[in-house]
């Protein structure tokens, strides 16, 4: 959908709510990877990951007439997940942490950078407590804006904003413990 | 010699009276301040907090409240809230000087003239143009009862009133460890009003 | 030195679910589609195909009637569980908002009761400027010891 115009997006979105099921399959391969990287970050196991995205999923196919537009759709799918998510850490316990090479790779991608530092800063970032947890996915993984945040995960905006600048604190202190000497400056 | 049923009676009561009495503020002193006069301040406002949480309300957000160490916000405001009655929050941020006036805040100022009120601190910056008050209401036995804080600066009013017995040091040293940051260094792109209802 | 920000975002990048999500999301959504047909589809026969049509040696005939009553039975005891549903879910957001609102009215109160903390003992600790002439030390890091009243220097 990345390369469909407004149009072709808006008559997909259309057609499902229409009940054509191709049409909304359409939707669901286009924002498929968006959903599910949400719930995996969040929940560091790919198993439950996926049946919160199928459940997300789902619950947009039975309100599919209260979608006002592609773009509402995006934050409308993003505020699902969450709340999911948040639902399955509560009901399930707090679970324990799959590996990170359990979790799939970055589907067909030059890895760049450091393998360990991700690995590490993935586990940190899981380790942070789920409110927080999901304002740093929702910036660093969707890039929203802390207004953005705050709408999807229906808290004020100063809640993010303080919330996140302690997270990526502590995750700054917690990186630099475990490389040393390595220093991270935020740009 | 024996007492009276009667007399022991009178006794009792007298005594629990007493007791009473102590526990009780002394007559006419609310800690409840009545800030709907600054409602109106939310349409000149670029950005609005509104809190009203009332006795049965923060029984109720307690229940949504884990204290454990992985949600350590919780954990800190369960220990603030203890015991109060009332948390009342009107902050306004505005986007030009002069939005709010001096008869505005004085509304509420008349009333921590009130019995059982009296001013703790009151800092003045003329550079700054900011004027920072905090009111305290204890009972005649100095128990604390209430809380109240102004702080007015050119393009922000901040007006905050607790009732019940608050840790005004705990709740002050809650800077760095309820989700705010000692240096907050964050681009925060848009911007918008919000209000928290 | 590459900034935090770049790293995270690295280490939370995009990934694609298991091969076949979609077509499993597809499955549901078809079998949740088959369910609606099913509710809507035409009234049960007069005659209910399932029951024995002998009971103990004696013709039973089931009405129409007692099949939809049936129904409506089920169908309620559905409808309250969803209701019941909807109802732990509405109040899990109340509550989650009024716990929003506490964190947010503490962090506020907090804030500027440690904004005038500072602002009384840069003034009092360098004694440029001291109005509170009955003031002592404290044990207690908040100066209420009593009434104090300071006005800052101006620039």
């Amino acid at each position: 959908m990345k390369d469909q115009t407004r149009e072709s997006q808006n008559a997909a979105l259309a057609r499902a709510a229409a009940g054509d099921t191709a049409a909304f399959e359409e939707i669901v391969r286009a924002h498929q990877s968006m959903v599910f990287s949400v719930a995996c970050h969040f929940l560091r196991d790919p198993g439950r990951a996926e049946e919160i995205a199928q459940e997300a999923f789902l619950r947009l196919y039975q309100n599919l007439d209260r979608i006002e537009s592609p773009e509402h759709m995006v934050q409308w799918l993003r505020k699902v997940t969450w709340r999911c998510a948040i639902d399955e850490l509560r009901r399930a316990g707090r679970g324990k942490e799959t590996p990170l090479e359990d979790v799939a790779e970055p589907a067909a991608q030059e890895r760049r950078g450091d393998v360990l530092l991700e690995g590490r800063l993935w586990k940190l970032v899981g380790s942070l407590p789920p409110r927080a947890r999901m304002m740093v996915i929702l910036r660093y993984q969707e890039d929203l804006d802390l207004a953005e945040i705050a709408k999807t995960m229906d808290v004020p905006l100063n809640t993010v904003k303080s919330g996140l600048a302690r997270a990526v604190g502590v995750l700054r202190q917690k990186l630099n413990r475990v490389l040393g000497e390595v220093k991270y400056e935020t740009a | 010699m024996r007492l009276k049923f009667e007399s022991i009676a009178k006794i009792l009561a007298g005594a629990s009276v007493i007791a009473l009495s102590a526990a009780l503020p002394a007559r006419g002193q609310n800690p409840k301040l009545d800030l709907g006069n600054l409602s109106k301040l939310a349409d000149k406002a670029d950005e609005v907090v509104d809190v009203t949480l009332d006795g049965p309300t923060l029984k109720f957000a307690e229940k949504f409240m884990q204290d454990d160490d992985d949600e350590k916000d919780d954990a800190e405001a369960l220990r603030i809230i203890k015991n109060l009655t009332g948390i009342y929050v009107k902050s306004f941020e505005f986007d030009k000087a002069d939005a709010y006036s001096d008869a505005d805040v004085d509304a509420v100022r008349a009333q921590l003239k009130g019995p059982g009120w009296s001013k703790l601190v009151d800092v003045q910056s003329r550079r700054d143009h900011e004027l920072d008050e905090v009111y305290i209401m204890t009972d005649p036995s100095g128990k604390n009862l209430g809380l109240a804080v102004i702080a007015a600066e050119r393009e922000e009013l901040t007006v905050v009133n607790i009732v019940g017995p608050i840790d005004v040091d705990h709740l002050a040293d809650l800077q760095g460890k309820l989700g705010i940051p000692d240096d907050l260094d964050l681009k925060d792109g848009k911007h918008g009003g919000h209000h928290a209802h | 030195m590459k900034p935090l920000e770049d790293e995270l975002r690295n280490a939370l990048k995009r990934r694609e679910p298991p091969p076949g999500f979609s077509g499993r999301v597809m499955a549901r959504v078809e079998q949740l589609a088959e369910d609606r047909v099913r509710i809507a589809a035409k009234p049960a026969p007069r005659r209910a195909p399932w029951l024995p049509s002998s009971w103990f040696g004696r013709r039973v005939s089931v009405s129409f009637g007692a099949v939809a009553a049936l129904a409506a039975v089920v169908l309620l005891a559905i409808g309250v569980a969803v209701w019941q549903q909807h109802r732990i879910v509405q109040e899990r957001r109340e509550g989650e908002a009024a716990r929003a609102q506490l964190i947010e009215a503490l962090r506020l109160t907090s804030s500027k009761l440690n904004h005038v903390r500072t602002k009384v003992r840069s003034v009092t600790d360098d004694g440029a400027l001291d109005h509170a002439p009955n003031r002592h030390r404290s044990s207690s890091e908040f100066p209420f010891d009593g009434p104090q009243s300071v006005a800052l220097p101006a620039a």
